[in-house]
């Protein structure tokens, strides 16, 4: 089909920009720390990857517990999203009634975060101050894809036909907006945690 | 070409030299999603929205993405890049040298792990090396610079205080054995001071003394090479911090002592600790160890015997943030204290979550942007009001004074003493 062979297309077209970023990046010169260890940066590399899963961890997540909370609907609904996008077209048996109704459940929370982000980020000066459209961007695409992959599921076809509109052109330009933060995480979090885990500091 | 436009095409090569992977991923990986403003004591003390941590870091990030990102270079608009002219320079010195003390406390609360001193840092590199580093913090470097150490300080002045010192704990302990020996060859520990020690607080040469000898370790000072403090680290001068700690490492090398112990100074310990032998690129044939790793070394293998029935006053603690999160020392003070003191209290949050007093990078050498720094120490005054201690304890010379000044400021009614002042009043001095 030419929805699928366009999802498909925008997924090697994203593989090979993040090749070339990743390449990119690795040009740039590696700060090597040769002072003594007093802990494990290995350790602290690991735990720094897993803050994110442990809010008790960090301070602003322990006491502001109900924005994690929204941090995780929002991108379970980002992976329930990404997933429905294969799901749908390679394997529609899986989509059960009761799988059906998991994901929209997951669709609608994460549409809800999603527009209280876009609401705070309108609305209080100190997120407006750090926005660019690039920012208002992401959360509305976002949000427009929990709509449409939740009609998806249900199978009307124009919401299905958008839907993976939507999902091949976030895919083709992800790399070049700040939704491409998941690829450049892994490196922030082992630096940071190697970082306090060379000093013996690991959270 | 203008001399704006010098400028400007200048501070940019030296940015584009300056990008590091570590400093790349920083810029890269920040979504806006704000949680940093909560962790950061300006931006809790004013509200104001050019205060928070990711709006500050932004000021460079837009010049990054403007010049090195795909997209800002395509279309800047869109996601906020800007080209480096003399407003955003004059910015730079206003955001990364006035409103940011590099503690990192928006670091280890940001879900992505943005390094403020990675960014903060390049701005201010750049600054430094295109002369434009605040006044006062320049000065201080360039002291040390000429004369070995930051205040000045003659050698003869230094020699003559230690002697004072000396003869001073000598009185106190009654016991003639107590000495600082100075140029000691082949001792195991060198001991550097902060040279405020040297002018202001010379009881604090004396309390060292008192801990180094009735712990009976074998330990000197050096009259070669004795400032624990390192100024370049603030101006982000790679180059001149080699040189300043290169200082330091000679005298150790010269006497040939196995360790060298940096006097309770957050800055100094986390240059010569963590920084110097990257800068210099290469391992020192020696440890660096804080001073108050070696106290709490000292009470736990039963060498220092304390009396802590000596200090009943309520006790807190202030957790330097080159220290502790940035330097790993977060359980030695609190072992020290729990055998020192009798009413130790936590402020909260601390430890590694520590909030900075204020007085880091270089703040204190920064005298233009005092205003701002006493306004965002406000959030430190309540800690320690929260406290109700009587005392605040510390080991870092910046934060001692920024910690005296907030005192007076906030009216807190405390004391503000050196570790090792609790430590040198609560020894049973062993006479054999």
């Amino acid at each position: 089909m030419l929805i699928e062979r366009l999802h498909l297309y925008s997924l090697a077209f994203m593989a090979a920009v993040y090749v070339v970023r990743i390449v990119w990046i690795m040009r740039f010169r590696l700060v090597r720390d040769l002072a003594r260890p007093k802990g494990d940066s290995l350790r602290g590399a690991a735990l720094a990857m897993t803050t994110m899963f442990r809010p008790w961890s960090m301070e602003t997540t322990r006491t502001g517990f109900i924005q994690w909370i929204e941090f995780a609907v929002f991108h379970v609904g980002i992976a329930v999203m990404i997933a429905m996008s294969f799901v749908i077209s390679l394997a529609p048996q899986w989509l059960t009634p009761t799988v059906i109704a998991l994901v929209i459940t997951s669709q609608a929370l994460a549409l809800i975060a999603g527009l209280l982000r876009l609401v705070k980020r309108v609305r209080e000066p100190r997120m407006r101050a750090i926005s660019s459209p690039d920012d208002y961007f992401a959360l509305v695409m976002a949000n427009l894809l929990f709509i449409t992959c939740a009609l998806a599921t249900l199978h009307l076809p124009a919401a299905t036909e958008l839907y993976f509109i939507l999902v091949a052109v976030i895919i083709a330009i992800v790399p070049f907006t700040k939704i491409s933060h998941y690829i450049y995480y892994p490196f922030a979090r082992y630096f940071y945690g190697s970082y306090l885990g060379r000093r013996g500091v690991a959270q | 070409m203008s001399d704006d436009k010098e400028l400007t095409q200048r501070a940019m090569e030296l940015f584009r030299k300056r990008l590091t992977r570590q400093a790349v991923t920083s810029l890269q990986v920040c979504v806006h999603c704000g949680q940093c403003a909560s962790a950061c004591h300006y931006y809790l003390a004013t509200e104001d929205p050019k205060m928070s941590p990711v709006y500050k870091m932004d000021r460079v990030r837009k010049v990054y993405k403007r010049t090195v990102d795909w997209l800002g270079r395509v279309a800047p608009g869109w996601v906020g890049a800007q080209d480096l002219d003399e407003e955003l320079l004059q910015e730079w010195v206003d955001l990364a040298y006035g409103a940011c003390t590099m503690c990192r406390r928006c670091w280890i609360n940001c879900p992505m792990g943005v390094d403020p001193v990675q960014i903060l840092g390049l701005a201010r590199g750049v600054l430094t090396e295109l002369g434009m580093t605040p006044k006062g913090l320049q000065a201080t470097i360039n002291v040390h610079l000429e004369h070995g150490n930051n205040m000045g300080v003659s050698e003869e002045d230094f020699v003559e205080t230690l002697k004072w010192m000396e003869e001073e704990l000598q009185a106190e302990v009654n016991d003639p054995r107590a000495v600082i020996p100075i140029n000691k060859p082949h001792a195991r520990v060198v001991y550097t001071f902060n040279p405020r020690e040297v002018k202001y607080y010379p009881y604090l040469i004396q309390a060292a003394a008192k801990i180094f000898s009735a712990a009976g370790e074998d330990w000197t000072v050096s009259t070669e090479g004795w400032d624990a403090t390192n100024y370049a680290l603030f101006a982000f001068d790679p180059q001149t911090g080699a040189q300043l700690a290169s200082r330091v490492e000679q005298a150790v090398n010269h006497l040939g002592a196995e360790a060298l112990a940096m006097a309770e100074c957050g800055h100094g310990y986390r240059a010569q600790r963590w920084e110097g032998e990257n800068w210099s690129s290469h391992r020192y044939p020696f440890r660096v160890v804080s001073f108050v790793e070696l106290m709490a070394q000292y009470i736990r293998e039963g060498r220092l015997k304390v009396d802590p029935t000596v200090n009943t006053r309520r006790v807190t603690f202030h957790d330097p943030c080159n220290q502790a999160r940035s330097g790993g020392i977060v359980e030695e003070p609190r072992f020290i204290l729990a055998r020192t003191v009798m009413d130790f209290v936590e402020m909260e949050p601390h430890g590694i979550e520590s909030f900075c007093c204020g007085g880091g990078g270089g703040m204190l050498a920064m005298t233009e942007f005092a205003k701002q720094r006493m306004a965002a120490a406000k959030t430190k005054a309540e800690q320690i009001k929260a406290t109700a201690a009587a005392i605040v304890a510390t080991s870092c010379h910046n934060c001692l004074d920024q910690l005296m000044e907030i005192n007076r400021h906030y009216k807190l009614g405390v004391k503000v003493q050196n570790l090792s002042e609790l430590v040198a009043a609560a020894i049973v001095w062993q006479k054999n």
